[in-house]
């Protein structure tokens, strides 16, 4: 049940707005003027708040300000609920910090509407911050550095809007699947959480045991994802993610693990992200290699065309080269040295990424 | 999803329907000049006591205003005026009562633009249709002792989420 600050100093009005929020099924607090409001408003109870204008002590515009400056962990929704109508004063509240607003006399459908509103919205940044805070609890234990993760969403996405163009993929494609693509990219390596530290944190080569360990991160992962998604049905983001999690180690010719799927069977999701993560993986500096140069990923990602990688979507890649470089610049890591030539790797560390074997980080 | 159907339950049952036992007990005559009943019912989604208590409190907040008004007209205060007015209009409208919330209105943009005349004019007015609100304004139960039954509740009407 959500909790609602009502911020009214007429407590007829506030009787009234109370009453049917709470009709409606919500947890309500009346605050009687903007510095009460904004006091409760630091116990982080509320993220939704339906406020009168004119108020003693502290207005509505001013407790809007207030908030928006304190930059609070979560977003507050604010309805301006008042008796001030007109486009001058919506504008006014809206510069303020209000979300939305409601004149008097309210109506208590209108209300319900507009604070649905308001949960769907903080539902989104929930949603988002949720996954991008489980991505980076999974990275925080591996050796792969602090942007990894905003670069490789921002690949998929790249990849994802050129493929939008393709015949092959304008069905299954659109504005809504590059948006969960990004959103849910993030978590490809969420199993990892699961992997020893002796195997997840190893600096070199792995053995042929510590590979097979490390392998099930695919599985762990999207297992996870899946219970969650079982009980939110309406959650496709989830579902996206549990493809991701389980496939993005496949290969297109049907080498890669943990099911050895091939071609097509692999969900596009996991094909993109796929690209998206080798790209990263290549060019990013790691304890036991440095980073590879854009021109070296570049070559590996077209040695794989057809054998690890859909050849549509290194194509997509070779379209949007320069997105990719930007990508790569705007998101460098602080301590990563510049990629140094591609004659300069060892051929041992690049016969591994084309073929599939694995150090820990590259898995 | 609980959320929902509650909330879907409770509109249907209330705000898109008239409210059953309002029939019974809806004054009619002068009362109906000065509140609109069937609104603050559909407000109050139907609990009849809420509505009773606050046609009680309004009546208190009117007389209360009707009070500052006549002091502020006494002392020109225009701002206070148009303050008073502000106040007035959001409780009048919200409670139903359309005549007050018009004169209120009306009253808050005179005081705005300093038209002084106008303002004591509408004031004067108000402070009559104030005083008539108080004499033609009764509760539910002043009118008929009946004990209000759709949607009625006990308790304190609102802070469920106060933190403790």
């Amino acid at each position: 049940m959500m909790n609602i600050l009502v911020a009214e100093d007429d407590d007829l009005t506030a009787q009234m707005v109370a009453h049917a929020l709470e009709k409606f099924g919500y947890r309500v607090t009346v605050a009687r003027d903007g510095t009460e409001a904004f006091k409760l408003l630091r116990t982080g109870r509320y993220r939704l708040m339906v406020s009168d204008w004119q108020m003693p002590g502290m207005t509505g515009l001013e407790l809007c300000e207030q908030i928006r400056r304190r930059r609070s962990s979560g977003y507050i929704y604010i309805i301006l609920l008042t008796g001030y109508g007109g486009l001058d004063n919506l504008v006014c509240g809206m510069e303020a910090g209000a979300d939305d607003f409601l004149t008097k006399p309210f109506n208590p459908a209108e209300l319900l509407m507009r604070v649905r509103v308001g949960e769907r919205v903080l539902a989104l940044e929930s949603r988002e911050l949720t996954i991008f805070a489980l991505a980076k609890l999974a990275e925080s234990r591996d050796q792969e550095t602090g942007e990894h993760l905003e670069r490789m969403r921002e690949y998929a996405r790249i990849l994802a809007e050129e493929l939008e163009r393709h015949p092959d993929f304008r069905s299954e494609i659109d504005g809504e699947y590059i948006s969960l693509l990004y959103m849910t990219t993030p978590l490809h390596d969420i199993g990892k959480v699961a992997i020893p530290d002796r195997v997840l944190l190893k600096p070199g080569r792995l053995t042929q045991e510590e590979f097979e360990v490390m392998k099930t991160h695919t599985c762990l992962g999207a297992e996870t994802l899946e219970s969650v998604a079982d009980s939110h049905p309406n959650a496709s983001f989830l579902r996206m993610a549990t493809e991701i999690a389980l496939t993005h180690h496949e290969r297109f010719d049907g080498k890669g693990y943990p099911e050895g799927l091939s071609g097509t069977d692999i969900p596009l999701s996991g094909r993109i992200t796929s690209v998206a993560d080798v790209y990263d993986a290549l060019t990013s500096k790691r304890v036991y290699k440095d980073a590879y140069s854009h021109q070296t990923a570049r070559e590996i990602l077209i040695d794989g065309r057809e054998t690890q990688f859909d050849a549509r979507i290194v194509d997509a890649f070779l379209r949007r080269e320069s997105d990719f470089l930007a990508i790569k610049m705007r998101h460098r890591d602080p301590a990563q040295a510049d990629a140094t030539d591609a004659a300069q790797q060892d051929n041992e560390d690049r016969t591994d990424a084309v073929n599939g074997t694995c150090t820990a980080a590259t898995c | 999803m609980l959320l929902k159907s509650v909330s879907e339950m409770t509109l249907n049952t209330y705000a898109r329907n008239p409210v059953p036992s309002l029939h019974r007990s809806f004054p009619s005559g002068d009362q109906q000049e000065w509140i609109d009943l069937q609104q603050l019912v559909d407000r109050c989604l139907g609990n009849l006591e809420l509505a009773d208590r606050l046609i009680a409190r309004f009546r208190e907040r009117v007389a209360e205003t009707r009070e500052s008004l006549q002091q502020a007209l006494n002392r020109e205060e225009t701002g206070t005026i148009g303050q008073l007015a502000h106040r007035l209009k959001g409780e009048s409208a919200n409670l139903g009562s359309g005549t007050l919330a018009r004169l209120a209105s009306e009253l808050e943009c005179a005081a705005a633009e300093n038209r002084t005349q106008d303002v004591r004019v509408i004031t004067e007015q108000l402070l009559r249709a104030c005083q008539q609100f108080s004499e033609n304004v009764f509760t539910f139960r002043e009118l008929s002792n009946d004990v209000p039954e759709a949607g009625s509740r006990t308790g304190p009407p609102y802070d469920s989420g106060r933190p403790e």
